[in-house]
């Protein structure tokens, strides 16, 4: 099930609030563990049994890492390898089989290993990441074994950020599992912030992705440069709103029955070099290979080479995790090239370029990461390349201008400007501007659900990966 | 002693947030129950669709529909589909489309004067070929045969409505459909003279349907009288009867605006003419003349030509000796165009979308003396119309 779909507005989220509020406030966790069992096997009635399989897995290996990690360090840490290998077996087996039988037989040239009809579990690198870091936490003493099963079967199938994240750490939720505080106020300010991001995957993001459908949809030869360029500004602007709204949903969501969870992006084309977008975008995936690959690995506190080794590791894996795909390898090793460039190479050149020049440089780079990233979905990448070099063609200028607005509003809102202008009139002025906000919030609720009336079924990029 | 007050002070609930719950809580509540509890709608007029309701969600084998995924998908639609303010969320979505000044909602852009143009710059050109030279084959060998045969091929809005396009759409190819069509096939291009009276500012096409309206439709079968070798009945030879003002047409079902104007309808009469009757084979359909009026009370206003599309309609002069009959391969554009050709000739009207015999055979057999092939540019090109034409011609 999707946010911005109306079975989960009209149907699956207020019945989901009437009994988590009117339950007595122990069996709350259990409450959001059903409901969020249901919320998976949605639309993966037959999958939700593996994310089951890797709960009860991950419980019971949590379970023994805890009990030995202070009187047998040795056996805790075959516990956590034993873990490890279950996880990422599973996620091995389900998203990467098919890529890896499919490489072994081109390197060979005959087929080894037949290639198997698998169907992808949604959110299965989101939810099999988040119970990695329970074991591990536990391994390493920051948090406790989780004594209930719901309790840890709710920390990773909390139905917000099941299948897209954020991906939340278990050290940093473990507390509120076990109590939370539940008011008004911050019901009222997740209601804020799910509106926010549901008006911008609706109006936004599906409006910028449909424009991109339509865009790769004209043949190479007779797509216009201009077109071509907006095409990929249109992706660019889809991804960010359709994620970072996915994210703010769920950290609405979440607020809702009492969570906080950690944001997931912080304005990320506002980025003044590559280090810094990568700083801004998808936040907990970075944190999570920084706390659980990069710094185990060392880090950068070695010799020059090892610490290329390990940005390089960490960047064939993030490509990787987003799919099984050359093309996502290729993306994240194009950043973390781009990211030894700036350590080793420019990035003191850049820091002392003036602001522009910087912002230019990350966004063309950025412009340049999208294209590798959505290539897969292009009949013919090269094809698409060599139009952005078309001479103009008849239609270019009507796509530009149907699309400026649209484009002024997402450039405006991938700033933090409006968020900090909202701040200041809400402080400034009081109740006229706290009924503004009211109306606003009606109105961001009405066109949503205009836009999901009237489009098809739209599903968030990012649970995909 | 100052925690202690923060403490207080964040415990006092605030009445805009309270507001904004109780907002959202009643309206993600109420729109729920509101589903649930309204009857379902089975068919939109507005949009010309059939919709999902509760009891197809459940129709058949649950279970294996619940582990197949296609309940969930149904239920997905069921929301939509009955979601209380449908149609007014419909006509919002169009609203944000004009604030957003996108020129277009759902693939139809909003031309000059209330027009509403289909896009069609990205049209398939893949099932072009085929239906061309269909067409073709079945003009050749009925030729053979000593019939004779018009192939009339009618534009699409976008067409003859350039001079309502946006400024900035400058599409060309346009052209590129119909220059495959004519090469293929020869045939009466109706675009110029249609396109020449729309410059004129006739009301030539409906602004919120793709069909021509009677005016058009005259100015067509001028055309193709002069083609036949016969003169044409001129206007003053009839009576203009404005049948509706309120008609809502197919592009309208595609953009839900409430900006939009609806249009007009008329039927045209020859004064002191004949009387006719309209016979659908193989079904209880007859009626008088060629109009189905029942249809002027609904949304779907232009069936009341010929009563919309049937497989195999004759068209005969009532008490009438016999004429010379036309045989008419089409689609519904042909149906408004029949008052007119009606007053010539008997006709046999075949439009192949229902029609799964030969039409080969069928004009041998009814000793056809003319064949009229009258379709719109845009069935041609559509993959779901015909799929490719086949007119169970003899093999040779």
């Amino acid at each position: 099930m999707i946010f911005s779909s109306l079975e989960f507005l009209e149907f699956f989220l207020p019945i989901t609030l009437l009994v988590y509020f009117l339950v007595p406030p122990a069996w709350r966790n259990f409450v959001l563990f059903a409901v969020s069992i249901v919320f998976y096997g949605w639309g993966e009635p037959t999958l939700v049994f593996l994310m089951l399989v890797t709960l009860i897995g991950d419980w019971i290996f949590g379970y023994f890492c805890g009990k030995y990690r202070e009187t047998d360090k040795k056996k805790a840490k075959l516990w956590l390898v034993i873990s490890c290998v279950f996880n990422l077996g599973i996620l091995g087996f389900f998203k990467y089989y098919n890529f890896f039988a499919d490489n072994i037989s081109l390197l060979f040239g005959r087929y080894i290993l037949a290639e198997l009809d698998i169907t992808l579990p949604i959110g299965i690198s989101f939810y099999t990441f988040q119970a990695m870091s329970y074991v591990i936490d536990v391994y390493r003493g920051d948090a406790e074994h989780s004594k209930r099963f719901s309790f840890f079967g709710t920390y990773v199938a909390l139905f917000p950020q099941l299948i897209a994240g954020p991906i939340v750490r278990y050290k940093d939720v473990a507390d509120q599992l076990v109590s939370r505080e539940h008011s008004v106020s911050k019901f009222a300010s997740g209601v804020r912030r799910f509106v926010c991001g549901l008006a911008k995957k609706t109006i936004l993001a599906d409006t910028a992705g449909e424009v991109w459908k339509s865009i790769i949809a004209i043949p190479d030869a007779e797509r216009g440069a201009l077109t071509a360029w907006l095409g990929i500004i249109m992706f660019s602007f889809q991804i960010y709103f359709d994620f970072s709204a996915y994210s703010d949903m769920a950290i609405g969501l979440g607020r809702m029955i009492g969570f906080e969870f950690c944001e997931n992006f912080n304005y990320p084309y506002m980025a003044k070099s590559i280090t810094d977008f990568w700083r801004r975008w998808h936040m907990s995936l970075s944190t999570w290979f920084r706390d659980y690959v990069y710094i185990p690995l060392g880090g950068n506190r070695c010799k020059p080479l090892r610490h290329v080794f390990n940005i390089f590791a960490v960047w064939f894996l993030t490509g990787m995790w987003h799919g099984a795909n050359w093309c996502f390898i290729l993306w994240g090793v194009y950043y973390g090239t781009v990211l030894l460039l700036e350590k080793y190479v420019w990035g003191k050149a850049l820091a002392k370029a003036p602001a522009a020049l910087q912002h230019l440089y990350s966004l063309i780079l950025i412009l340049f990461g999208w294209f590798i990233f959505e290539s897969p979905n292009i009949a013919s990448p090269a094809g698409y390349a060599a139009s952005l070099f078309n001479s103009p063609a008849p239609l270019d200028g009507y796509e530009a201008l149907r699309n400026c607005v649209l484009i002024m509003i997402m450039c405006i809102a991938a700033t933090p400007y409006p968020a900090a202008l909202w701040k200041k009139l809400l402080d400034r002025g009081g109740k006229a501007a706290r009924c503004l906000e009211l109306v606003l919030i009606l109105l961001g609720i009405v066109v949503s659900l205009a836009f999901i009336t009237a489009s098809d079924y739209s599903p968030f990029l990012y649970t995909n990966f | 002693m100052e925690k202690e007050m923060n403490k207080k002070a964040s415990r006092k609930v605030s009445g805009f947030d309270l507001a904004i719950v109780i907002i959202f809580c009643a309206f993600i509540f109420l729109s729920g129950i509101l589903t649930v509890a309204l009857p379902d709608r089975e068919f939109s007029d507005n949009e010309n669709t059939v919709l999902t309701t509760l009891s197809d969600v459940f129709e058949g084998n649950v279970v294996n529909k619940l582990f197949s995924g296609e309940l969930f998908d149904m239920a997905g639609d069921y929301f939509r589909h009955q979601f209380p303010l449908r149609d007014g969320m419909l006509q919002l979505r169009a609203l944000a489309d004009a604030a957003l000044v996108r020129y277009e909602t759902g693939g139809v852009i909003y031309g000059a004067g209330g027009y509403l143009i289909p896009r069609e710059d990205n049209a398939s050109t893949a099932f072009v070929n085929g239906n061309a030279a269909a067409i073709n084959a079945l003009c050749t060998a009925l030729e053979k045969d000593g019939v004779e045969t018009v192939f009339a091929l009618v534009p699409r809005p976008c067409d003859v409505l350039q001079k309502f396009y946006p400024s900035a759409y400058t599409a060309e190819p346009l052209e590129k459909v119909r220059d495959i069509i004519l090469e293929t096939a020869p045939a009466l291009d109706l675009a110029p003279v249609l396109k020449n009276a729309v410059d004129k500012g006739e009301y030539v096409y409906y602004k919120t349907d793709h069909h021509w309206t009677s005016y058009g439709a005259y100015l067509a079968y001028c055309e193709i009288m002069r083609e036949l070798g016969k003169e044409p009945l001129p206007l003053e030879a009839f009576e203009r009867e404005t049948v509706s003002t309120e008609f809502y047409g197919t592009s309208h079902s595609s953009v839900m605006s409430p900006l939009v104007t609806p249009d007009t309808v008329e039927f045209f009469h020859l004064k002191n003419g004949g009387e006719y009757v309209t016979e659908v084979a193989n079904s209880p359909v007859v009626f008088d003349g060629f109009y189905s009026r029942a249809f002027l009370d609904t949304k779907d206003k232009y069936s009341a030509f010929l009563g919309g599309n049937f497989g195999l309609v004759r068209v005969t002069e009532k008490n009438g000796e016999g004429r010379e009959k036309l045989l008419i391969v089409k689609d519904s554009y042909a149906n408004c165009a029949v008052q007119f050709l009606a007053l010539h000739y008997d006709l046999l009207i075949v439009d192949p979308r229902y029609y799964r015999e030969s039409v080969y055979k069928l004009a041998i057999e009814e000793n056809a003396d003319k064949l009229l092939v009258l379709c719109g540019t845009d069935g041609l090109t559509d993959a779901n119309t015909y799929l490719v034409l086949n007119f169970g011609l003899p093999e040779e």
